[in-house]
């Protein structure tokens, strides 16, 4: 029964990648370097170009936003136009500046909660994987527990308790992802565990750690790394869908999520409030999407042959 | 298939008393203390009415014994208690707003469905043509945009460019049906555009994945016509995991309904938690939490069961 339930991969439409880690040989699956790839497939530089940009944004920010985040731009609720290219919100702030200043804290908790989630989630995967029998069950009964519960509710639970800041927000998203990673991980490595070359490792009289660190763990690292890159566009829905409720990032402090919701309240006045706000996050999530695609055709060269 | 379904049930089980649990858990740590919610700073700090209190909601109990009473009581008495700050009957509050909820679930779904599935059957058949192009951007774009980002946009624009047709607010199904459906429409949209395009995406791959087996070959080596070869041969068992998939994606679905009923203001079991935990109502949350994972779990139990008549691979193994 359990065999035929679709893995996150497949639910994320990745079945591809699961399977080609799981049949992949001693190997990362990739062939070619991923330059080539990119080169070949628009859709994959367009994510790149994306990300990369958003990144750069979020570090020059303050040199790119022409106001400061809090700062009275001089007119309230001004039309995007030549001087406000996004427009101002209800307390004369600049919205441009605003959306640039807030990628920062998007990007800032998007990035550590999924290298936490990994950090975590990533030896937990492969240790259950590796030990499998019971503990495995045990796990998949957990996640069976995990995947019941409505996330949202625990995640606005979590943040209640911990109290709304940005390090309470990475905390939160990553313990909702810690899961996620150890189920990627898990699958892999139960299937690598029996092959051949780990089999002679351990004939050679490796130990169970050498083993997991130089024969397992790099042919896991492919879907993992798909994993995370999903993981990433996720992470900043979900923090854009706290903040938007309220318990993310906390105004005047600038963040998507935060002014779509605060641009709610006044959208009959104008709805670039939140049409702009809302384009970030779509355009973000949008490009880690495409990378995290990009990522996985690369890895297994059978869905490149399809398309 | 009678014996599948009672071990499927019996595996119900634990799945929901881990669940419960671990809300218990979590909502007993939340800081913010109820009695001072209940009433106010002044008698609060007194500590003996503060005990009084404590004791006369069982607060002061050890964790565990806490959770079990609370359990023990639904199951033998269908007590889920009642509301530590408005003091009605927490099955009342849950019987209220729950349909309102499983309102905006299911048209979504519904919604969903009607747009991924036959889309991603499309999109597979029609590999590398214009029409899969337009599907997989829509998809693409499907799950970069955040459910409550549409729903706003429906809230802003149907107000401005159509204030006859985008009606919003709740009114109830029993009191008059078709005003009740085509006011939902709107945030069952929102939510459902969304996890549509996921449905899409993944109703996709599985195709495409089946058109490559052996048996599609075969059937198309006999010279059946494509259309038999696809709709006879492949789409029974390329839908298979798209039913299980559907299944898993509806706790998603709850919480997607949980932001939606915040932006279009329907008081559904979403807005109800929201301010429980704001409240610590603890058994509020508790009584939804397990209310919502209760149907998430027979959501999935029930397309396991679809899967499982379909597919006799999985009943016998």
């Amino acid at each position: 029964m359990r065999m035929r339930r679709p893995s996150l991969f497949a639910l994320l439409g990745l079945r591809a990648a699961s399977r080609a880690s799981g049949g992949g040989g001693a190997r990362p699956a990739g062939s070619g370097r991923f330059v080539d790839h990119v080169r070949r497939d628009p859709a994959t530089m367009l994510g790149l170009v994306i990300v990369t940009t958003l990144i750069l944004v979020a570090i020059f920010a303050p040199w790119i936003a022409t106001y400061e985040a809090n700062q009275n731009a001089g007119a309230i609720l001004a039309r995007p136009g030549w001087e406000y290219p996004f427009g101002t919100n209800f307390q004369g702030r600049d919205l441009f500046s605003r959306v640039v200043l807030g990628s920062r804290n998007s990007l800032s908790v998007a990035f550590p909660s999924v290298a936490l989630a990994v950090a975590i989630g990533l030896p937990v995967g492969m240790l259950v994987g590796f030990i499998g029998g019971r503990v495995d069950s045990a796990f998949l009964r957990l996640f069976d527990i995990l995947f019941a519960l409505p996330t949202i509710l625990f995640a606005i639970a979590l943040v209640a308790y911990l109290g709304p800041s940005l390090e309470n927000l990475i905390l939160t998203i990553a313990i909702l992802y810690i899961p996620r990673v150890a189920m990627v991980a898990r699958g892999p490595t139960l299937s690598v565990k029996t092959r051949e070359f780990v089999l002679a490792a351990r004939s050679f009289g490796a130990g169970s750690l050498r083993i997991l660190r130089q024969h397992i763990l790099p042919n896991i690292m492919a879907p993992v790394l798909v994993e995370s890159s999903l993981l990433l566009s996720e992470a900043l829905l979900t923090e854009a869908a706290l903040s938007f409720l309220g318990l993310g990032v906390q105004p005047p402090e600038p963040s998507w999520g935060a002014d779509l919701g605060k641009g709610r309240q006044f959208m009959e006045l104008g709805a670039h409030q939140v049409i702009f706000p809302g384009l970030m996050i779509m355009v973000a999530v949008f490009g880690f999407n495409l990378l995290g695609d990009g990522l996985r055709d690369y890895f297994d060269p059978r869905i490149r042959r399809q398309r | 298939m009678g014996r599948y379904i009672v071990r499927r049930l019996l595996l119900l089980i634990p799945v929901v008393l881990g669940v419960t649990f671990l809300t218990f858990l979590l909502i007993r740590i939340i800081p913010g203390d109820i009695v001072t919610r209940m009433m106010g700073v002044t008698i609060a700090n007194n500590p003996e009415t503060r005990a009084l209190i404590l004791s006369e909601l069982g607060l002061d109990r050890p964790l565990l014994e806490q959770y079990v009473w609370w359990l023990g009581r639904i199951f033998l008495q269908g007590d889920f208690g009642y509301s530590f700050i408005h003091g009605g009957p927490v099955i009342d509050q849950i019987l209220s707003r729950g349909p309102v909820t499983l309102q905006l679930g299911l048209m979504s779904m519904a919604i969903a469905i009607a747009i991924g599935v036959p889309l991603g059957v499309l999109s597979a058949v029609k590999r590398g043509t214009a029409l899969d192009l337009l599907a997989r951007i829509f998809a693409l774009l499907g799950i970069s945009t955040p459910s409550f980002f549409t729903g706003t946009l429906i809230v802003v624009f149907g107000a401005i460019w159509f204030p006859k047709v985008t009606t919003l607010g709740y009114v109830p199904f029993t009191e008059a049906p078709w005003e009740s459906l085509s006011r939902m429409l709107w945030p069952a949209l929102a939510l459902g555009l969304g996890i549509g395009a996921i449905i899409l995406r993944y109703t996709r791959s599985s195709v495409l994945e089946v058109l490559g087996e052996d048996y599609v070959l075969t059937a198309r080596a006999k010279g059946l016509p494509e259309a038999a070869v696809v709709f006879v041969h492949a789409l029974k068992s390329a839908l298979i995991p798209v039913i299980t998939a559907i299944g898993l994606w509806s706790a998603f679905l709850v919480s997607g309904a949980v932001i939606l009923e915040e932006v279009f203001a329907i008081p559904g079991l979403g807005r109800l938690v929201l301010s429980a935990i704001e409240n610590r109502d603890y058994p509020i949350i508790q009584g939804t939490v397990l209310f919502l994972s209760l149907v998430v779990a027979l959501v999935i139990l029930v397309a396991d069961l679809l899967v499982a008549a379909v597919d006799p691979r999985v009943r016998l193994h």
